[in-house]
């Protein structure tokens, strides 16, 4: 795959399959979140293609679940009304209180501090229980016990593709200029 | 289609609890009345641009830069976005316009409601551009502009308004659908 902004290449020639769990490790800039982006169909690539279990999702929620940098909720209503929303949108539902959630359900996402945003975000991404998850940087802004909860809860997937300035120790560990043809940005 | 009524519901929520944006749009649209009416009764028109230009800036482009619409584009599609941020801008900008015509020439609110939704249903998809497909801001203003004009001058002709919002809803929808070709 291959991503240019104006005359600038930010992705050359990634090849990379997923089938377990996969921190892809790189430096800032090196095209990552651009990657995440590409791979959820919020970008199109400037060549080559994402094929998710075989094929081009054309509504990816439900097949792979993706997190991105920003957290995607809407900061004015709850988190119990955003994660309902995701939900219906997704065709999955809240089973227990993965990462604690339960605790902040009816306050507004704009009143908590971006750790629990991002706490949301991942559980938001898990409603529909996908077969594939993307997650980019997963363990920014969440405290020691969320980080370890989060790592916990990916090390049993079965395929996740993780993005990180450094290594995770979760899965198999690629640096992102190992899986590019021209090497990094 | 399901997840654009979702959507569509949830950005009206959102909406209405970000009071100090709608107190800015009416506040403005008010104050662009007030002084709109001493500059001849077609002085609306150019409250129906300004409204629809507030409306996509607030509701499309503070959504891209907060990070919702990222998100949005994942569960519902260019297409999907385009249609909710449509329904939520134009039913603003509209609101406001018709509240400024009470200053400017009341007979013109019909007219009026109708112009801010049309160039509603375009700034939207110019400010998606703006966002999404790299547009300059002041491009995508003058792209909703000229865009509407067509349109707009079918309705002031005396063609109904329903037609004029049908063609330029379709434009919107075909053009946001190759935001996704981009």
């Amino acid at each position: 795959m291959w991503k240019r902004f104006g005359e600038f290449w930010v992705l050359r020639g990634v090849n990379l399959r997923v089938n377990s769990v996969v921190t892809l490790v790189g430096p800032n800039g090196s095209g990552k979140t651009t990657l995440v982006k590409i791979i959820a169909g919020v970008l199109e690539p400037s060549r080559g293609e994402v094929l998710v279990d075989g094929r081009r999702p054309r509504v990816p929620a439900s097949v792979l679940g993706v997190v991105f940098h920003t957290p995607v909720l809407y900061p004015e209503l709850t988190v119990r009304e955003n994660l309902k929303l995701f939900a219906k949108l997704s065709g999955g539902r809240l089973v227990g209180c993965p990462l604690g959630v339960c605790k902040v359900l009816d306050k507004p996402v704009k009143a908590l501090s971006f750790g629990w945003r991002r706490r949301v975000d991942v559980v938001r991404a898990l409603l529909p229980d996908p077969p594939n998850l993307v997650i980019d940087e997963p363990t920014t802004g969440l405290d020691e016990e969320a980080r370890g909860e989060l790592l916990d809860l990916l090390k049993e997937r079965g395929a996740a593709l993780l993005t990180s300035p450094f290594p995770l120790g979760v899965g198999h560990e690629v640096r992102i200029e190992d899986v590019q043809r021209v090497g990094g940005s | 289609m399901f997840n654009v009524l979702e959507v569509v519901k949830a950005d009206f929520k959102a909406a209405a609890r970000r009071v100090e944006e709608l107190v800015f749009l009416f506040v403005a649209a008010l104050a662009a009345g007030v002084v709109g009416s001493y500059a001849g009764r077609y002085a609306v028109f150019l409250v129906a641009l300004l409204a629809s230009q507030l409306s996509a800036y607030l509701y499309v482009i503070r959504d891209w830069d907060r990070g919702v619409l990222e998100g949005l584009v994942y569960y519902a599609g260019h297409s999907g976005v385009y249609v909710s941020k449509l329904v939520v801008t134009s039913a603003l900008s509209t609101a406001s316009t018709a509240l400024s015509s009470l200053f400017i020439d009341l007979s013109l609110a019909p007219l009026a409601a109708a112009s801010a939704f049309l160039m509603s249903t375009l700034a939207a998809l110019a400010a998606l551009f703006a966002v999404y497909g790299g547009l300059p801001p002041p491009a995508a203003t003058a792209m909703a502009a000229v865009l509407s004009l067509p349109p707009l001058a079918m309705v002031v002709e005396g063609a109904p308004a329903w037609l004029a919002a049908v063609i330029t809803t379709a434009i919107g929808v075909v053009v946001a659908g190759l935001l996704d070709r981009l």
